[in-house]
């Protein structure tokens, strides 16, 4: 096929495209508006998978819960069944919050004031966040111990080590989850903007 | 005539071409019309921005052609076979066979460019000038005109090769 051939085949197509216009204005504002939504499901997914892992850690805590025996393991793990409990409540709260903002059946205003709500649940479970993760170290640590190493914390060997790297890993973990969320958010925001689609 | 209504005619004045570029980036249905949908929204997030000093057409084929190359290199799926007859248009009336047997060998070789130099072939089969072609791409004029010889070069040992 020559080039001449090639552009007389282009025009061809061009041709045909045009007698097939299929797309209407609602159908294009709809398209935008869809795409746009989509960076909530991101939220929702990440979330949703968030609820699915606390949930296999409360199942597998309390499969093995009758193998601690020490008052420091008991203690880490209902801890921990705390800190996951309210964990998946919060998660199923922002799943159920971010799926009001309907950016297809709502008003621009009642939108932008389920986001302000929604930003709100976000804050506090950023604060949850940061105050969970120094604690769940105090109870990660005993039951650990118990559950991998067989022995109690007062038994356990290299304690100080394990409180040294936990003491480096925490604000890494918290860097990360505050970096998520404010990831998160602006591209909520960000939705937010492109579906002001009136004058 | 508001912003939303201008903004639609836009991209209905234009869908044939959008249909086109996102056709020539991406190797499948679902692709192609995800591709799409991000090329519209892109349009709408800088249609703000649009200034008119460039003709619409030329700010349309620039959002198009960078949002189309970005799809392409965040894609890993475009290393799968190209499935050709997924991405070639609806020609439904009869007697369009010929047309979409030679619209597949076209698209077949378009395909192997790489980005830049599809973008730069769509425009030229879109007849759209050598300037307006280095308005869109970011090159110059004369750097068209040679990308554009080497190619026509390159597309013709293709089909050499392939006869």
């Amino acid at each position: 096929m020559e080039l001449d051939e090639m552009k007389g085949v282009w025009s061809d197509l061009t041709e045909q495209l045009e007698t097939q216009k299929q797309l209407t204005q609602d159908l294009i504002v709809k398209m935008t508006q869809e795409k746009s939504s989509s960076r909530l499901g991101r939220i929702i997914k990440a979330e949703s998978i968030g609820i699915v892992v606390s949930i296999g850690m409360v199942l597998y805590l309390g499969w093995n819960f009758n193998q601690l025996e020490h008052w420091t393991g008991i203690g880490g793990a209902i801890g921990m069944f705390g800190i996951l409990a309210l964990g998946i409540v919060f998660a199923t709260r922002i799943i159920r919050k971010a799926r009001t903002i309907d950016l297809m059946n709502n008003t621009y205003s009642e939108v932008i004031r389920r986001f302000d709500e929604f930003r709100a649940l976000l804050r506090v479970y950023k604060k949850y966040a940061v105050w969970t993760s120094v604690l769940s170290v105090v109870f990660v640590i005993p039951v650990t111990a118990e559950l991998f190493m067989e022995k109690n914390i007062t038994e356990m060997e290299g304690l100080y080590e394990a409180l040294i790297a936990s003491l480096i890993l925490v604000p890494l973990v918290l860097f990360f989850i505050t970096k998520f969320y404010s990831r998160n958010v602006s591209a909520v925001k960000k939705a937010l903007n492109d579906i002001d689609f009136k004058d | 005539m508001s912003k939303t209504a201008d903004f639609t005619q836009l991209i209905s004045d234009n869908e044939g071409a959008l249909f086109k570029v996102s056709a020539l980036y991406t190797n499948d249905r679902d692709s192609q019309k995800d591709l799409y949908q991000e090329v519209v929204l892109q349009l709408w997030r800088s249609y703000d921005q649009y200034e008119g000093t460039a003709k619409r057409s030329t700010w349309l084929y620039r959002v198009a052609l960078n949002t189309a190359i970005s799809y392409l290199r965040q894609s890993k799926r475009q290393r799968a076979t190209v499935e050709l007859d997924a991405v070639l248009p609806q020609l439904s009336s009869e007697g369009n066979e010929l047309l979409e047997e030679r619209l597949a060998l076209l698209q077949q070789q378009i395909k192997k460019l790489d980005s830049l130099e599809k973008g730069i072939i769509l425009l030229y089969l879109e007849d759209r000038s050598y300037d307006e072609i280095a308005a869109i791409t970011g090159l110059s004029p004369t750097n068209v005109g040679t990308k554009l010889s080497r190619i026509k070069e390159k597309l013709k040992k293709q089909m050499k090769r392939e006869a």
